[in-house]
């Protein structure tokens, strides 16, 4: 699973530490969801686009849709 | 806020630079202190001396070995490493440290004066078979890694990079308050299972007086449960998974492993190992899996297995 969570963050200059306080979970957990080592839980995944003030399908893209994108 | 982005300029490549310096002399420093420990061997102390040393410059020799193989070798492959493949310069870590442990190991026997003590404490030992010595290695890994983790809580990032011998993201440096504790409760764990299985260890070759190392043991195990609930109740839904999966990864293994074991003692070509052989071996793997995996998905490289999605 791709995701744009790096790209997000930095849009609004959070560190993955600001990301973590506001999602309740911790820095390393961010680290490895931007790094596309680890999915993240559906509930997360909701919790993570409420913050963002988006969809979750714009923040979280599927690898066959976004090797299509490219 | 804080801005999250890493830019590669060249502050960040001196503080990069300087980074791995402290790592270097921070485990030069770990080596000064284990050397301090060791009594010279005589066979080496006699090759000191046929190079024109007296018995006390011979000494002194022996003493300053692990540290100046520490500074030359692993500075050498630190500075050589910078350009390699991670891969490869793991494994250039990795020889550099078997090189300095073995030239170690030739020069003196560490921790000499320990046996004195536990001899002192519950009066003979018997004659360590090899699963106990493996065993008290075991311990002395876990007490030294406990140590490291207690050295996070109380000094955060300034005790993390402290062993950093490569530059990396300056945000996974960072220790907050919260991750303190994690350090703290892991550092109790590590201590735990060291006493756990240095206790066990000490009650077996005690064969006379066995009752202070299974009391002893018996103190490391409830220390380690208590740190495993502790963490485990505080973990998130990531940390949680990758516990899950170090003891998935840990309980095949032991199982291929015994298995294997079992048909090599039934065909005469492995001894019976006893139940402390078998603990040592799960705790060992696990202990080994755990920091593989966190390793991986934390630091970056390739060993994820791709079991986490």
């Amino acid at each position: 699973m791709k995701n744009r969570l790096r790209v997000l963050r930095a849009e609004r200059a959070w560190s993955q530490a600001d990301l973590a306080e506001h999602l309740g979970v911790s820095r390393q957990t961010v680290n490895a969801i931007e790094t596309e080592k680890y999915d993240p839980s559906l509930p997360l995944a909701f919790k993570i686009a409420r913050v963002f003030a988006m969809p979750i399908e714009q923040i979280f893209i599927e690898e066959s849709a976004a090797r299509a994108a490219e | 806020m804080s801005d999250g982005s890493v830019g590669h300029n060249e502050a960040g490549a001196s503080q990069g630079q300087r980074r791995r310096f402290y790592g270097v002399a921070t485990l030069s420093v770990a080596a000064a202190l284990m050397s301090a420990t060791g009594a010279p061997d005589p066979e080496a102390t006699a090759w000191f001396q046929s190079l024109g040393l007296d018995a006390s410059g011979a000494r002194a020799a022996i003493h300053a070995t692990p540290v100046v193989l520490s500074v030359v070798v692993l500075g050498g492959v630190v500075a050589i490493g910078a350009r390699l493949k991670r891969g490869v310069r793991h494994t250039l870590y990795g020889v550099a440290g078997a090189i300095v442990g073995f030239c170690t190991a030739l020069c003196m026997e560490l921790f000499a004066g320990f046996e004195g003590i536990l001899t002192a404490l519950v009066g003979p030992l018997d004659e360590a078979t090899d699963i106990v010595q493996l065993g008290w290695i075991f311990a002395g890994f876990s007490i030294i890694f406990g140590a490291m983790m207690a050295a996070f809580a109380v000094f955060g990032r300034r005790a993390v990079e402290a062993i950093q011998l490569e530059s990396c993201d300056a945000e996974a440096l960072d220790v907050r308050r919260t991750e303190r504790f994690g350090f703290a409760w892991a550092s109790v764990g590590l201590v735990g299972q060291g006493l756990a299985v240095g206790g066990l260890a000490l009650a077996i070759q005690a064969s006379a007086n066995p009752m202070p190392g299974f009391g002893a043991g018996l103190v490391g195990a409830a220390l380690f449960v208590a740190s495993s609930w502790r963490l485990w109740a505080g973990f998130d839904e990531f940390l949680r998974r990758m516990v899950i999966d170090s003891y998935a990864i840990s309980a095949i293994l032991f199982t291929v492993g015994a298995f294997a074991w079992a048909g090599a003692e039934a065909i005469g070509a492995a001894p019976a190992i006893d139940a402390f052989g078998a603990l040592l071996a799960f705790l060992a793997l696990q202990t080994v899996t755990a920091m593989v995996r966190s390793s991986a998905m934390l630091g970056g490289d390739k060993l994820g297995l791709g079991l986490v999605r």
